[in-house]
């Protein structure tokens, strides 16, 4: 027996083979370790012989033209969901999560307007006048803007009070404060200042606009990528973030939320309101995550099973599971990527959940109905010359003998099915075992 | 046909299979070649036509408990390549005269 991690070498290596030639290439290579470490040779020496197995496979793979089969099984709906969700979780960070230093995290949420499937966050200020007046919250409002190729916050006076920033150095914004005060972050301070001990009270330069500095963040806040902050004048567009009272659940607050606000708002725009929290939602990625790769072994213990219908559905519900953890995955509160993600997330939801439908019946499609293994053995049939009794088609056989699908090239013909019976179950045994 | 002009490395792998030397851990050992130069040689010899492969008798390799391997032989082409490279490295040829022949 070839040593395990001699065979996981062969078959990380097998990967890059082209597949027809693959099972006789794995063949051969474990043959030879296999009857090397008859002979006795070490597992230093079958480890060094194992590796030249990756040039091998490399070397057969440049010599074999770009052939679309190949590309088959990736595109297979269970490793292309799971791929796609690693990686935009990835792209996300989402797997990385920030948790954002903030002294009061537990109790910040963040306000979310659903409306025909999208999420507004940007808040109506006649229900964030109303809003403010509810005893249980205490609301900060902020805008995000850029000024050439530096990102800044625009923040009501509170907003330091109510996310719970720690001792900075000078001081934070006041009412009081002109347009032009502002609060810099440790990074730009480290970045942009070149880490100047005497910067408060000094003025810097963004995009052509002076501002003064009034005060310095500690290292370890961060918000939205902003390099600092300034204080919020004339915005029409605002963002709020909430800090719930001690005692008050997100729940309750979300449910006294929604309740005014379906009293200040037109029925026909109104979708629901909910208040996320700033957490990450780490746990419940990974436990989607979890999940998804569970009901991934279920579609396979289904596959054993042979029961179409269950199988397609299974795989239509595996494939949207993953779509959806991704999607949660990636509704972030506090990330690089928010804006974007917060217009993308919507239509990219919905592009891949047609995907993955999309790929699972017309991967059921190349399937045996009876057993669910891939139709093989294509055979060219018919001319096109001659149309009408002898259509140009292929037809594919089930590997185990149980039928033939007939696929026409001709357009609008479609796809015939034709099952066998036992006989030629017996001769496809017999060509198998021979 | 004419002589297929061989590198010093691909002709030590014909000159192996050519005195005896026929699966590819056996090549290796000989040459004292790595495995992931040995096994793209051969391929390449093959794709040539210097050289065949083909699989062992299932009987014996199951004799011997042991799944069955691929082993390579030369062909026509192989020995009139194997010969016109000799003549161009002289060290090779003085090698493969003093090289046993490998019985099986």
């Amino acid at each position: 027996m070839v040593p395990l991690v001699c065979r996981l070498l062969i078959v990380l290596a097998s990967l890059a083979v082209p597949g027809p030639a693959r099972k006789a290439w794995k063949q051969e290579w474990y043959a030879e370790l296999s009857y090397r470490q008859r002979s006795g040779a070490s597992l230093r020496y079958l480890l060094r012989s194992s590796t030249g197995a990756f040039r091998d496979a490399s070397w057969l793979r440049s010599q074999t033209p770009f052939d679309f089969r190949f590309i088959k099984a990736p595109l297979r709906i269970e490793s292309f969901a799971v791929i796609a969700a690693l990686v935009i979780c990835l792209w996300t960070s989402a797997l990385f999560p920030v948790r954002p230093e903030f002294s009061h995290l537990d109790r910040l949420v963040r306000y979310d307007q659903h409306f025909m499937g999208a999420v507004n966050q940007s808040i109506w200020p006649p229900l964030l006048t109303n809003w403010r007046k509810l005893p249980d919250f205490e609301i900060t409002t902020y805008r995000i803007r850029q000024l050439g190729p530096v990102r800044f916050g625009k923040v009501s006076p509170n907003f330091f009070d109510v996310l719970g920033v720690a001792e900075p150095a000078g001081r934070l914004l006041m009412a009081a404060d002109n347009p032009h005060t502002a609060v810099i972050t440790y990074r730009f301070w480290q970045t942009a200042l070149h880490s100047d001990p005497r910067a408060i009270g000094k003025s810097f330069q963004a995009n052509g606009q002076t501002f003064t500095i009034a005060g310095r963040l500690g290292p370890g806040f961060a918000f939205n990528g902003c390099s600092f902050f300034v204080p919020l004048r004339n915005e029409t567009s605002l963002y709020a973030i909430a800090l719930l009272k001690p005692g008050v659940s997100r729940q309750a607050a979300e449910a006294e939320l929604n309740k005014m606000t379906k009293s200040m708002v037109p029925r026909w725009r109104y979708g629901g309101i909910t208040l996320e929290s700033l957490i990450s939602p780490f746990t419940l990625t990974s436990c989607f995550m979890a999940a998804a790769i569970a009901f991934l072994g279920i579609a396979y213990l289904l596959l054993r099973y042979r029961k179409i219908a269950l199988f397609t559905g299974a795989r239509i519900a595996v494939g949207l599971l993953a779509v959806t953890a991704m999607n949660l995955a990636t509704a972030r509160p506090i990330g690089r990527f928010f804006w974007l993600l917060s217009l993308l997330q919507f239509w990219v939801y919905i592009g891949l959940c047609s995907a993955v439908v999309y790929f699972v019946l017309r991967d059921q499609r190349s399937r045996c109905p009876i057993c669910l293994e891939h139709l093989r053995m294509p055979v060219p049939i018919g001319s096109w010359s001659s149309l009408i009794l002898d259509r140009p088609a292929t037809e594919y056989m089930c590997p185990s003998g149980h039928g033939a699908l007939f696929v026409s090239e001709a357009l609008h013909d479609p796809n015939q099915w034709t099952e066998f019976d036992e006989s030629w179950r017996d001769l496809f045994a017999e060509t198998t075992t021979n | 046909m004419s002589a297929v002009a061989l590198s010093y490395t691909a002709a030590s792998i014909l000159l192996a299979i050519g005195t005896g030397y026929r699966y590819g851990f056996d090549v290796m050992d000989m040459t004292g070649l790595p495995s992931g130069t040995v096994y793209p040689a051969l391929r390449r010899l093959e794709k040539s036509g210097l050289i065949a492969s083909e699989w062992e008798d299932e009987e014996i390799a199951q004799r011997d408990l042991r799944p069955s391997r691929k082993y390579y032989s030369i062909t026509m082409a192989g020995d009139d390549s194997l010969e016109a490279a000799l003549s161009r490295y002289p060290l090779l040829e003085r090698l493969s005269s003093q090289l046993p022949q490998k019985s099986e």
